[in-house]
């Protein structure tokens, strides 16, 4: 059943050299358009885009489509988690660990608290893994130590307690509140 | 999908709890304590995050900072219980400042209260499965581990310091990793037994521990790392050594074994040697020894550096 589906008049395109659409040499070549929500389009290469789980499976969902909308994204983070990957590839290709964790701790050390924060929610929608895990240690990294109001602007979170209820939570564990850094 | 508005700058909190909990993994138990107060959201995620590291030194500065500390560990396992299925990690670890009030000489024990709450602790947090476990007690005198841990069959990776147990009702099938630290086994059925409890195990470490008479490593196919030294009460003669390293035949094949042992005693020497020579039979790859120069001009390969640092912990 399944081997007689495939190929023959379906190749519409012309500049096609080989009748099978996944040859070796077509590969590196083939391109993905990805839509920010701010409208921005990224031209990445396929084997970046496949990187993202969610891209992949919007493909193997509909394999006809060549732009993918991701209504999530901003453009800023997604240009920077698109970087991310580009150099995770090359360390596919040729694995060295080494040099692997030299450049995703200098991934994160470079950016700020904001685009570190505005990644994470881009990196958990695509599916990353590795970029989610690099991310998460170094924000943890970044607030560990910290008072909780150094945390609340960090991730711009709204504090709804009342003046009261936050007292009463710190007293019932004011041991945990020793000995934090002045910010 | 939700929307989320593009403007909002709070997108952090609008993350699932899990992805929340992996940041909050990073942290250490009293951060992640202190970001339960950030917003009701985030409240929220501290009361399903399950905690695991447990170190009484942050409640060092109360009078009564050993209850303190050992009723917030309680009242975190008793959440997880029942929010959980399992209880995978669990690390404890409990030093003498605490003690300080209710023990007026050095070489009192524990409180019975207290003491109860401690075995209460330790008991939920490995009735359920546990897989990594850790627990140090840096208190006058050896800590009695209740029997009830002594027995779980999910354990994979142990190291206990600082307390006294009963060696012969160990059964820990799964065990691939044991580390002991200042702690006294009180029947040598431990060692005996070790190739039925624990089958499974590939490293294995004693520092500072008493009441082996002798160390018999039998039977253990999978072990390929050992780390002895200052093992007190080893008895010494010949009729020891013999006992030592009866039916230690090394792992499986092409795999590498490392034997360190402190280096002055000659019992352990010894000992190193035969299990070297029985070891070498299955194993062309060389065995590792902490031995002298002199020795090692005889064909045996020193260490090169300090053992592993999982061996070292304290």
């Amino acid at each position: 059943m399944s081997s007689s589906t495939d190929s023959p008049t379906l190749t519409t395109e012309t500049t096609q050299l080989s009748p099978q659409p996944d040859t070796e040499t077509a590969k590196p070549t083939k391109k993905i358009t990805l839509k920010s929500s701010d409208n921005q389009i990224f031209e990445v290469e396929e084997s970046v885009a496949m990187e993202f789980a969610t891209v992949k499976s919007f493909f193997e969902d509909s394999p006809s489509t060549d732009t993918v909308p991701l209504p999530n994204v901003t453009a800023k983070p997604l240009s920077q988690v698109i970087e991310f990957c580009k150099e995770q590839i090359k360390f596919k290709a040729n694995p060295d660990e080494a040099q692997k964790k030299k450049y995703n701790a200098e991934f994160v050390t470079e950016k700020s608290d904001k685009d570190l924060v505005d990644m994470i929610p881009v990196a958990n929608y695509l599916e990353i893994k590795d970029l989610l895990d690099v991310l998460n240690q170094a924000v943890a990294d970044r607030i560990e130590n910290k008072s909780v109001e150094y945390v609340r602007s960090f991730f711009g979170i709204d504090n709804d307690f009342t003046a009261e209820e936050e007292a009463a939570l710190r007293r019932e564990h004011a041991w945990a509140y020793e000995g934090v850094d002045e910010d | 999908m939700n929307t989320g508005s593009l403007n909002a700058a709070d997108r952090i909190s609008q993350l699932p709890d899990d992805i929340i909990h992996l940041i909050l993994s990073f942290l250490s138990t009293p951060e992640v304590v202190r970001l339960s107060v950030l917003s009701k959201e985030w409240h929220q995620v501290y009361a399903t995050f399950p905690l695991s590291e447990f170190y009484s030194p942050s409640f060092a500065d109360y009078f009564d900072g050993g209850f303190r500390f050992v009723i917030f560990v309680y009242k975190s396992l008793l959440r997880q219980c029942r929010q959980y299925r399992n209880v995978p990690k669990f690390q404890f670890s409990f030093t003498k400042e605490l003690c300080r009030p209710y023990v007026y000489s050095e070489h009192l024990p524990l409180p019975w209260d207290l003491d109860r709450l401690i075995t209460g602790c330790i008991e939920l947090g490995t009735h359920k499965g546990v897989k990594e476990l850790s627990i140090y007690f840096s208190i006058p005198g050896y800590y009695k581990l209740p029997e009830a841990m002594l027995s779980v069959k999910e354990l994979v990776v142990c190291s206990l310091g600082g307390c006294i147990f009963n060696g012969a009702a160990i059964n820990w099938p799964s065990l691939r990793e044991l580390s002991l630290n200042n702690v006294q086994i009180s029947d040598q059925r431990f060692i005996d037994n070790l190739s039925l409890t624990c089958p499974l195990i590939e490293k294995f470490a004693l520092v500072e521990c008493s009441g082996l008479k002798y160390l018999q490593l039998s039977g253990l196919r999978k072990l390929f790392f050992f780390f002895g030294t200052r093992l007190y009460g080893l008895k010494k003669g010949k009729g020891c050594t013999k006992a030592c390293c009866s039916g230690y035949n090394g792992p499986g094949p092409n795999r590498k074994v490392a034997f360190y042992f402190e280096r002055k005693s000659k019992t352990l020497r010894t000992l190193a040697h035969s299990a070297w020579a029985k070891a070498t039979r299955n194993n062309k790859e060389a065995l590792e020894l902490g031995l002298t120069k002199k020795e090692n001009k005889k064909g045996l390969r020193r260490p090169n550096g300090a053992p592993p640092a999982w061996a070292q912990r304290s």
